[in-house]
């Protein structure tokens, strides 16, 4: 049986490589795995089951909605004049516009719980410019897709919701712990993308505008950003007011959008017919990852790898600083394949208690299996980030984009070791 | 001998008390008892299904035992949903579960069996109390405020008592409790604290309003396979599990107060005079009831209810102990 | 007279990617015969793709612009009563979950057609046009088979959902509705990939499909 969850794991690479779509390869490794754990009446059962409860999950009605937010704003032409504003201000700045993107997805983490809905909205507001900026698309694609991780880290987040019920971790502290270590990854990406912008000018665009550009020219051009701005402080206000719950928020995005449109009348009827067919085709093709993802989760369950692996790092009897390193590299391995949840459900029931024996803070701990989970969303072969950065960037392979996740990779694995090191970093603003 | 394979799923994860003394323990027993004969394999924290698809999981052999809740399928249940009626059961946990368990086999059976299922045992959660950040202190301080509740009986309640019903998923809840898209929620304690709407909440109104069955079913033809001998083993386990879970529910309510009061909630019991005003603003429910179901089952609505009434008094009289040393009831199988 | 005009209007109405579905048998059997039977069966095989593509946009309409606009408003007004006059709609969020399920599964057909679903293409460059081509016919017999076997249990399902009288908890819709919904969407994903698994040119992902919806 083991053996079988191994096994499944290499097959499984082996079909996304080829080129066989992601969602179908996880549907077709799951529902064979639990034929064989199983039977084949009850992988169809679950077949169904499945189908059933992650399309009518109410928290997944946030990404449709938040996907049509994005290309809403990109169409009404307000996306153009946040970076012009933004190459005003950063341009002089290495890699300004990517910085700022960095940010705003800093920012749209405090209105949204999902890392997926963050790095679409913003990507298809974001990379359009970006590309008309001269930004080389990998480092566009791979940004957007490392930053839109961000948020989960900054309250409010589902998946710390769901590690808090998990573990019996006050919510609450683990919102607070989210604050510092997501700006630490937002400033550490920054400090990323002004280092590669250095060695290599030409992926930023090559040219900064601070020189030509007057202070005055700068303080109008904040005018130009205030119906975004306004927008963004309206689903801020409403969420903090407690008008609506972030899954809500994101009706009112679009809401928001459609309104300022109407307003200054620059969002054609055509803009909205498209922004809503294509809302619907991208979450239906998450819909069917998610659904793959779940399949093959509940397969894996069944075979006891997990398990396995588990006695393994039990059997170890590791110290502090060894334990997360060895469960760090099991995480990557893990999250080339599994999604956040997918990851939790299996993981976090036997790796928890170890770790609060070996005396890491719950809430430290929480965190830190959000920022591994979060990696495991920009690395190959099953990085639902990546994907939803390819659904707005379809020019860009989808391996670039991989490969401009890479030096965010990188930074995040450092700032975990930050974080072994210096478990203050999270923990500061709780005790 | 052959031994036969059993998988045992479950909604709350390996580190909740449920799993760790109610259904670990179960499955320590069935193992024990029936001398290795029955190999367990055990997966807690929804891995194999969610709670909602229990009775699709254990009628199609996904698991062979799960929690399957008539919540979870409102409109598949009738009579069943007479125990959700408000003020219907005792106020101890061990004496409610014998309510219901005393009249499952005449009145629930049919319609818990008809999902292609059997009954392993019946439990209760406590009975819901409501939390809130506005203070509630009596009856009357309920008027007008959002709360979250869920299901067709729990927001009936919410409407009858005055307050606003608000539909939301127990994953949004924590976010809107805290932003104050809801000023509260009705749950029993014990559970607030698992959710941890502890941290947000600051006034506990302890109403005792109405409880929710939480039976766990077993797999029909797993259990029809089972040799008599094991039949009798998993009757007992199951007997001891019922228990177990009434007395985890205690203890898991005591240790949510003492939450409550170090974390500076004020907690406060519903006075008589509440009480009898609540039953008095709910009791159309009771005639709703035996109105909606008069007719539709084999059994009688209107007996029923008065057969509850009858239970309830006769068991709210007797002591936990008195109640434990009770054979079990006949014919739950 | 009337089918032939039907015929034109449908041909006249479908994506110009529609020849490209002829599967390859007929393809193969239209070069050796005579030119008679070459038109004839060539406007056979249209006259069948176009009312699949029309069958699967008709599905994919309804799901874009009406269930997705329908939850923007239930919950917007919800939202807004339930803020304004604590008045929330009951059952809007449920009503809203289930038309998130038949958004999803009526958008499926036109997922497949339209190739929006993500693949690798690490390889592709590599591949030469024959395995590439296998690659994408083992993708369709995959789509083929899950959307059967979603069929098959759909059926399974609803019996069983008709003997408990399955309903959503708030609002009592009968849940073998969504089921039948979702046996349809399945129904008409397993024949395009079927059409497709034998296509001359079976391609499961198109690159182009971001910017033309349509
Ligand atoms: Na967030
Ligand atoms: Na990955």
């Amino acid at each position: 049986m083991m053996i079988l969850g191994y096994l499944s794991f290499l097959v499984l690479i082996v079909l996304i490589v080829l080129g066989i779509p992601i969602g179908l390869s996880l549907i077709a490794i799951g529902v064979v795995g639990l034929v064989l754990v199983g039977e084949v009446s009850t992988a169809m059962t679950q077949t169904t089951i499945v189908l059933w409860s992650e399309g009518t999950k109410f928290i997944l009605i946030a990404l449709p909605f938040y996907i049509m937010m994005g290309n809403l704003v990109y169409r009404t032409g307000i996306a153009r004049n946040i970076f012009m504003t933004a190459s005003y201000w950063l341009g002089w700045l290495p890699g300004g516009l990517a910085i700022a993107s960095v940010f705003a997805c800093a920012g749209f983490g405090a209105v949204s719980g999902s890392s997926t809905a963050t790095a679409r909205t913003m990507g298809a507001i974001v990379i359009p410019e970006m590309r008309r900026h001269g930004y080389s698309m990998q480092l566009a694609s791979g940004v957007l897709s490392s930053s839109g991780t961000l948020g989960i880290l900054i309250p409010p987040s589902i998946i710390l919701i769901f590690y808090g019920l998990m573990t019996e971790t006050s919510i609450g502290d683990l919102f607070v712990a989210g604050i510092i270590p997501g700006l630490c990854i937002a400033v550490l990406f920054s400090v990323i993308v002004m280092a590669s912008a250095m060695i290599w000018p030409e992926s930023a665009g090559g040219k900064t505008v601070a020189a030509t550009v007057s202070w005055r020219e700068r303080f109008v051009s904040l005018l130009s950003v205030l119906p975004v701005l306004a927008i963004f402080a309206f689903i801020l206000a409403g969420l903090y007011l407690g008008v609506f719950t972030p899954t809500e928020a994101a009706v009112f995005g679009v809401v928001a959008v459609l309104v300022y449109g109407a307003i200054a009348r620059n969002l054609p009827i055509a803009a909205i017919r498209d922004a809503l067919l294509d809302s619907v085709l991208t979450t239906a093709m998450l819909y069917l990852i998610i659904v793959g993802g779940t399949l093959y989760t509940r397969f894996l369950a069944q075979t006891g790898m997990i398990a396995d692996l588990e006695n393994l790092v039990i059997a170890m009897d590791l110290s502090y600083f060894s334990f997360i390193l060895v469960i760090t590299l099991i995480y990557l391995a893990l999250g080339c394949v599994l999604d956040l949840f997918g990851m939790l459900i299996l993981t976090v029931p036997i790796l928890f208690p170890i770790a609060t024996q070996l005396g890491i803070d719950p809430v430290w701990f929480g965190i830190y299996i959000v920022v591994v989970a979060e990696v495991g969303l920009i690395t190959p072969p099953v990085g639902v980030n990546v994907y939803v950065i390819y659904a707005v960037a379809k020019d860009v392979p989808l391996g670039r984009i991989f490969l401009g996740c890479v030096p965010f990779v990188l930074g995040m694995l450092f700032f975990i070791a930050c974080m072994a090191v210096f478990p203050e970093i999270v923990l500061t603003l709780v005790h | 001998q052959d031994t036969i394979d059993m998988k045992v799923s479950y909604n709350q994860p390996a580190s909740s008390a449920a799993w760790q003394d109610v259904m670990q323990s179960f499955v320590d027993e069935l193992e024990e008892k029936s001398e290795g004969r029955i190999k367990i394999t055990t997966y807690p924290g929804e891995v194999l299904h969610s709670v909602g698809d229990g009775f699709k999981a254990a009628a199609s052999g996904i698991t062979d035992l799960t929690s399957a809740w008539p919540i979870y399928l409102t409109n598949s249940f009738e009579l069943f949903h007479a125990t959700q009626l408000p003020l219907a059961l005792p106020d101890s946990n061990v004496a409610a579960v014998r309510v219901i368990d005393e009249l499952y086999p005449k009145y629930f059976k049919a319609e818990y069996e008809k999902l292609g299922i059997k009954l392993a045992f019946n439990a209760a959660t406590p009975q819901y109390d409501i939390l809130t950040t506005k203070p509630v202190e009596s009856l009357a301080d309920l008027k007008g405020l959002k709360l979250r509740a869920t299901g067709g009986g729990l927001t009936e309640i919410v409407e009858r008592l005055g307050a606003v019903p608000v539909s939301m998923t127990i994953s949004d809840a924590y976010t809107a409790f805290q932003q104050g898209v809801v000023d509260g929620i009705i749950l029993a304690t014990a559970d607030m604290v698992a959710y941890r709407l502890h941290e947000v909440g600051k006034y506990n109104y302890r109403l005792g309003v109405t409880r929710v069955a939480i039976p766990q079913a077993v797999n029909r033809k797993f259990y029809e396979d089972l040799p008599d001998d094991l039949k009798m083993v998993l009757s007992e386990a199951s007997a001891n599990a019922s228990v177990n879970y009434s007395e985890m529910y205690n203890r898991l309510t005591d240790k949510a107060l003492e939450t409550m009061e170090a974390e500076g909630i004020t907690t406060t019991v519903a006075s008589d005079d509440d009480i009898a005003t609540a039953n008095e603003l709910l009791a159309p429910m009771w005639d709703n009831f035996v109105a909606a179901n008069e007719g539709n089952s084999t059994a009688s609505a209107e007996v029923l209810t008065a057969d509850m009434r009858a239970l309830t008094e006769k068991f709210s009289a007797m002591s936990d102990e008195e109640i434990k040393a009770l054979p079990p009831v006949e014919g739950l199988r | 007279m009337r089918k032939s005009r039907l015929c034109r209007r449908l041909k006249a109405s479908a994506d110009p990617a529609l020849l490209r579905d002829l599967p390859s048998p007929a393809v193969r059997y239209v070069r050796s015969a005579g030119g008679h039977i070459k038109k004839s069966n060539l406007e056979r095989s249209y006259f069948a793709m176009a009312i699949l593509h029309s069958l699967s946009k008709a599905l994919f309409y309804l799901s874009a612009f009406v269930c997705v606009p329908v939850i923007l408003v239930v919950l917007f007004i919800d939202v807004t009563l339930r803020y304004l006059f604590s008045a929330p709609i009951e059952g809007a969020q449920e009503l809203a979950s289930l038309l998130l399920f038949l958004s999803l599964t009526l958008a499926l057909p036109e997922s497949w057609l339209s190739g929006v679903h993500i693949r690798a293409d690490f390889l592709s460059p590599m591949l030469s046009p024959r395995v590439a081509d296998l690659l994408d016919r083992i993708s369709w017999f995959l789509v083929a088979v899950f959307s059967v076997l979603v069929v098959i249990q759909c059926w399974k399902d609803a019996q069983f959902m008709l003997l408990i009288n399955e309903s959503s908890a708030e609002l009592a819709i009968p849940i073998v509705w969504l089921r039948a919904v979702l046996a349809l969407a399945c129904a008409v994903s397993a024949v395009i990939a079927v059409v497709r698994l034998i296509a001359k040119r079976p391609q499961i992902s198109r690159p182009d499909s971001a910017e033309t919806v349509e």
